[in-house]
């Protein structure tokens, strides 16, 4: 195995970037309505809303379907970053080849000419998932289709007061996450408390300003007391996290991932939720006149059966247990010796969709217990 | 909006070249080399590679695959590659007329370290298919032939009808300035005077002397097993043995993981590793 990075995670501590650049805001919850409202005549607007017994993100055309009290959602907003299947060109065949990519539009995305879009509401956890992207997809040469939206979405976060089932974010070190949010909520009695991080999170508060107030000195107070008693209410599930790379230098051969194996159907569904998993796949697509059509990218699984199949029917990891082995492989030892981040931002989702009933902390507690 | 630079599209890896398919030499019953040459005069002028790059091939309806590039460096005006049909994109760029057009993009990763091997003794082990990224190099050695120490080539082929380049072997065979020995697996036709076994016999038939020397393999995963145990016999130390692995590629940028080997990307890092950053990773070979 290569050598360990110094460090692990030393990102994460500039990921828990200073929460405000300029004053603080209030924004009452009866304001919210109108907040959106407001927000939708400029801006496509996401946020997470309830869909039966669980929450999604979706768009929203009222203020009333946000539902900022949700704890997860099935999927993360990944989604509107790296979407489950993008274009990435069009051609025709005929009379010649041409061909074009949607990221030939050359005018530049304003807040006021409708190319941008504003998700509200993502947590912290998926708020350091998005930094996580912004790096890992950027390691040698940019991904263009992710940028082309990454520079097109406003991102309004909001801080976790309560732990959600499953997640681990204490341990991940992503609970206190903010940046890559251009506005930061904090719920506090009847109003959001508002920190405002970038320039774009200004030009959206200019934009809606009537329906904001200064934050007081005692509203920061609480807000303050509010976020650190989270040390105390968030549990620590997985002490040392920050070791697992170190302690995934032995193990490789271990029982642990036949055991897994084992119980694990291959479905693929644990990295289809997961904010921080990206591998994608790329087909072509022809329109019925057989003249046009489009190559596309789905998000792919490395826990499908094909994903390291090559020409002549080598198979580089045909069984389940090397496979599963890989996905925690890939999260825990090999991005952290890429960009020095480990790859799970502790939100739980994997844990939560597994029909095999897989769970994520047990799984990572059995390997910090040198579990073979 | 406060985004770096560098995350804009001036560095778009997903931008096409169209090229023009120039002709089809047949290699053997499911092999051909092919060649084309840029629509564009301009690019076609600027293309360089290093030997052992590859480079991703294009057939818009039947999707897109990597190949090494197979020509000279020192040719301008057109490319090579030499593709075994084997599936989906490959079948039908068998069938494609002269004068089609496709689109191509590329060159990725890093090739053979041609810079490090300059005045050096060069072995070279092909297996195959695998002979497909080593011809440039070898070309490049005969080209400039005083920039380089020894050439040696071994190859090894299933059967005599799947060796590939047929004319050249002949050329190399006769040379003063290559030692060049080849095996088969088998020859059922009994049409082979030659070597009968897997590449490993040949290193009966080749004296390689560790000192000054840089081997560069390219065969399939079973191969490499055998070649690379053969080389340590010989006592050629791990970061002067080069490979070129070959892993699922869907971007060719470091984007959707399927070349993943350890911690690098086949199609960034690679395709060309040093059995020393090799031996560093898991499940390499
Ligand atoms: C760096 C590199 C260099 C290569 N150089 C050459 C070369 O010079 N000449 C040559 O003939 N071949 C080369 N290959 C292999 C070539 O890419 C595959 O043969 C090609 O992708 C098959 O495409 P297809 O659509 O015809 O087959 P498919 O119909 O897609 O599949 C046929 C078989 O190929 C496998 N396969 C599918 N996609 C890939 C892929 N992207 N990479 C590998 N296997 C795949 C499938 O699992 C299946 O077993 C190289 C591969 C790599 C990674
Ligand atoms: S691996 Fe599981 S817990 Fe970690 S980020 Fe992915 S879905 Fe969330
Ligand atoms: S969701 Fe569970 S069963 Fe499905 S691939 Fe992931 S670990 Fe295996
Ligand atoms: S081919 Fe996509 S990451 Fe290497």
């Amino acid at each position: 195995m290569g050598l360990l990075p110094e460090k692990v995670l030393n990102e994460w501590v500039i990921i828990m970037a200073p929460r405000s650049t300029t004053s603080p805001l209030i924004l009452k919850k009866g304001d919210i309505t109108p907040f959106i409202k407001k927000l939708t005549h400029i801006l496509t607007v996401y946020g997470p809303v309830a869909k039966k017994t669980q929450f999604v993100f979706d768009e929203i055309s009222e203020g009333s379907q946000l539902r900022l009290d949700y704890d997860t959602t099935i999927l993360p907003p990944k989604k509107y970053f790296i979407p489950p299947q993008e274009e990435m060109v069009r051609f025709s065949l005929s009379p010649q080849l041409n061909i074009t990519s949607p990221l030939e539009e050359s005018e530049e995305a304003t807040l006021w000419n409708g190319k941008r879009f504003v998700i509200v509401g993502i947590h912290s956890c998926d708020l350091a998932a998005i930094k996580f992207h912004d790096k890992i997809l950027t390691q040698v040469y940019p991904d263009p289709y992710r940028t082309h939206r990454r520079e097109r979405g406003i991102i309004i976060g909001l801080n976790c007061l309560t732990p959600c089932e499953e997640s681990f974010c204490k341990s991940t070190m992503t609970l206190s996450s903010t940046e890559g949010a251009d506005l930061m909520l904090t719920e506090l009695h009847d109003s959001y408390y508002v920190d405002v991080l970038t320039e774009t999170g200004q030009l959206v508060i200019d934009y809606t300003k009537s329906l904001f107030s200064s934050a007081s000195k005692e509203q920061s107070k609480s807000v303050e007391q509010l976020l650190t008693s989270r040390e105390d209410t968030f549990p620590d599930l997985i002490p040392e996290f920050e070791k697992l790379p170190e302690r995934l230098q032995v193990g490789y051969e271990g029982e642990m991932w036949a055991r897994l194996g084992n119980r694990c159907f291959g479905c693929g569904a644990c990295t289809l939720v997961c904010p921080t998993c990206f591998c994608f796949d790329v087909k072509d697509r022809v329109e019925l006149d057989l003249n046009q059509g489009s190559r596309v990218r789905n998000w792919d699984s490395c826990q499908l059966v094909d994903f390291a199949l090559v020409a002549g029917g080598h198979n580089f990891r045909p069984t389940i247990p090397s496979r599963v082995r890989f996905r925690i492989y890939h999260k825990f030892w090999i991005e952290p010796e890429q960009i020095q981040v480990i790859g799970c931002v502790g939100c739980g989702r994997c844990t939560r969709t597994c029909p095999a009933d897989i769970d994520m902390i047990e799984l990572l507690t059995d390997i910090q217990e040198g579990g073979t | 909006m406060t985004y770096p630079v560098s995350l804009r599209h001036e560095k778009n890896a997903y931008q096409y070249n169209k090229a023009r398919l120039v002709r089809i030499t047949p290699q053997t019953p499911d092999t051909n080399l092919y060649t084309f040459e840029y629509v564009d005069p301009g690019i076609q002028k600027q293309f360089t590679f290093t030997p052992g790059q590859f480079i991703l091939l294009s057939i818009f309806g039947y999707g897109e695959a990597p190949f090494g590039i197979c020509s000279s460096p020192n040719k301008t005006d057109s490319f090579d590659l030499c593709i075994r049909s084997v599936g989906k994109l490959t079948n039908v760029l068998q069938n494609l007329n002269p004068d089609s057009v496709v689109g191509f993009r590329g060159p990725f990763g890093h090739g053979w370290p041609m810079d490090e091997v300059k005045g050096k003794n060069i072995v070279i082990i092909g297996g195959g298919i695998g002979l497909v990224p080593l011809r440039p190099a070898i070309l490049d050695v005969i080209e400039n032939r005083d920039n380089y120490g020894k050439l040696q080539i071994m190859y090894g082929a299933r059967c005599p009808e799947e060796l590939l380049f047929k004319d050249e072997l002949y050329l190399w065979g006769n040379r003063r300035d290559i030692e060049y020995v080849a095996t088969v697996d088998r020859d059922d036709e009994h049409c082979w005077a030659g070597n009968i076994g897997v590449v490993t016999v040949l290193f009966d038939r080749i004296n390689i002397s560790p000192k000054d020397t840089y081997a560069l393999v390219c065969g399939p995963p079973i191969m490499y097993k055998f070649v690379l145990r053969e080389l340590e016999k010989i006592g050629l130390p791990d970061d002067r043995v080069f490979l070129s692995l070959e892993r699922r590629m869907k971007c060719g940028v470091g984007h959707c993981s399927h070349c993943l080997v350890g911690s690098k990307f086949v199609c960034q890092d690679g395709p060309v590793f040093s059995y020393a950053e090799v031996k560093a990773q898991r499940g390499a070979v």
